[in-house]
């Protein structure tokens, strides 16, 4: 309780800015936990289904089967849906609807990362302006009858330092945030890329071998 | 045919507004840590004093109620309470630096700089030390253990000659001191100068149950002019 106390006064000491710095942190911190719920449920892929789409021999049924164990909303599964339904058009149709897809999974995985870089700039500036509205109200006080209250002057400094701390620190945790979700989300992207190629030549040497088929009787 | 196995998935992923609440218990959690490693500095600063106050046993024999009429700069204050305090009364007034054991000694100002007769002013709170008893735990004001007198130049004597100047002490529980002027002299140039002496005053915090404690004191400043 003591502690809560103390720590509360070292806070207040840092002004009217702590309110907004307050509210990019946890407008950042909403983000960054929202991210990682979504990617730990709504885009993993499991290693079953990567063996599977990277051999060449399976039958389409079992991928079927597969992607409904997916969870509904899995990126993996609208993905590969996509591909599966159209899979008996010619390729360049199915190669067209797979990147429209993955054009709308990409726009749905950088949701909102842009509030995430945005703070990461903007909680630095905000707390250099608490710096500055401190100092200016620390350095009113020595007027024209010279330093009358010193302790004014320094209680003022302390409040404009500890506004910067804050913006830092709110900035420091956006940044390690930021990267590491747009690192992710290419990632997934490249994965996806990658495996919706596998499907596509998978649908084309069946088409050829069908064609092939078909005009050899 | 196929789209009826895998059906369309929804296109809205989540409701981006759930991990607000969590988002807001870190955020508290976070200021919390961060406003404790602030006050974290105060705290230790506040501790490690401690030894001095214990390592100061000398005192000034004649009992202090009254305005002392000392003529010595020594102008030390009472013993450390921590200590038993019935045995420095005893010990002879004129060579107490020499009686202490314990060398180091951070205490920054030599006393003797100053051969200025005594200033009536910063007189000890009123209940100055009826009861200097064997437990710690009486109550004393903060008082003075050096207090020189500020000196200003010749041609400020005309400013200075009909003012009074009043500082106001926040002696903290370890010691270290905050002064600011309640009423500074009309020149700037006077303040700067009695502030600055008036920063070099070291003061014995004020006693309340054993325990050093924050006090206020107000002097009334005399001046010098050289």
């Amino acid at each position: 309780m003591q502690d809560l106390h103390e720590s509360w006064i070292a806070i207040k000491l840092g002004g009217v800015m702590i309110f907004p710095l307050s509210l990019l942190a946890v407008l950042a911190l909403a983000i960054m936990l929202e991210k990682a719920v979504l990617y730990w449920r709504y885009a993993r892929l499991s290693g079953e289904l990567l063996d599977l789409v990277e051999t060449y021999g399976f039958a389409w049924e079992t991928l079927e089967h597969k992607l409904t164990a997916l969870n509904q909303r899995n990126y993996f599964r609208r993905f590969f849906s996509v591909v599966l339904a159209n899979r008996s058009r010619p390729a360049w149709w199915t190669e067209s609807r797979a990147a429209d897809e993955a054009q709308l999974i990409e726009t749905a995985l950088s949701r909102r990362l842009w509030v995430l870089e945005t703070i990461v700039t903007a909680a630095p500036l905000l707390g250099l302006m608490g710096t500055i509205g401190g100092m200016m109200h620390a350095f009113q006080l020595i007027g024209g009858a010279g330093l009358v209250n010193p302790t004014g002057v320094t209680g003022g400094v302390a409040q404009a330092l500890i506004a910067t701390a804050v913006g830092l620190l709110i900035a420091l945790i956006a940044l390690f945030g930021f990267n590491y979700f747009s690192r992710l989300q290419a990632q997934t992207m490249d994965e996806m890329e990658r495996l919706g190629t596998r499907l596509i030549d998978h649908i084309r040497l069946d088409q050829q071998e069908h064609g092939s088929a078909g005009a050899q009787p | 045919m196929n789209s009826a196995a895998v059906s369309d998935p929804p296109v809205r992923t989540m409701n981006p507004w759930w991990p607000l609440p969590l988002a807001l218990l870190l955020w508290a959690l976070m200021l919390w840590g961060f406003g404790l490693f602030f006050a974290a500095p105060a705290k230790v600063a506040s501790k490690a004093p401690a030894p001095i106050d214990a390592r100061i046993i000398e005192l000034p024999p004649p009992s202090p109620p009254k305005p002392k009429p000392v003529v010595t700069a020594e102008k030390r204050a009472r013993p450390v309470p921590v200590r038993p305090a019935p045995q420095p009364v005893q010990t002879p007034p004129p060579a107490p630096k020499a009686a202490l054991p314990t060398p180091p000694a951070p205490q920054p100002p030599p006393p003797q700089a100053e051969p200025v007769p005594v200033p009536p002013p910063p007189k000890p709170e009123p209940s100055p030390s009826p009861n200097t008893s064997q437990d710690g735990t009486q109550q004393m004001g903060a008082r003075a253990l050096y207090q020189p007198k500020p000196k200003l130049p010749e041609d400020l004597r005309d400013e200075t000659i009909h003012s009074v100047v009043m500082a106001r002490f926040h002696i903290k529980p370890d010691g270290s001191t905050t002064v600011e002027l309640t009423q500074p002299a009309p020149n700037p140039r006077v303040n700067q100068l009695i502030m600055n002496t008036l920063k070099t005053w070291r003061f014995f915090p004020a006693i309340q149950a054993g325990k050093p404690v924050a006090s206020v004191q107000d002097v009334k400043v005399a001046i010098d002019v050289e």
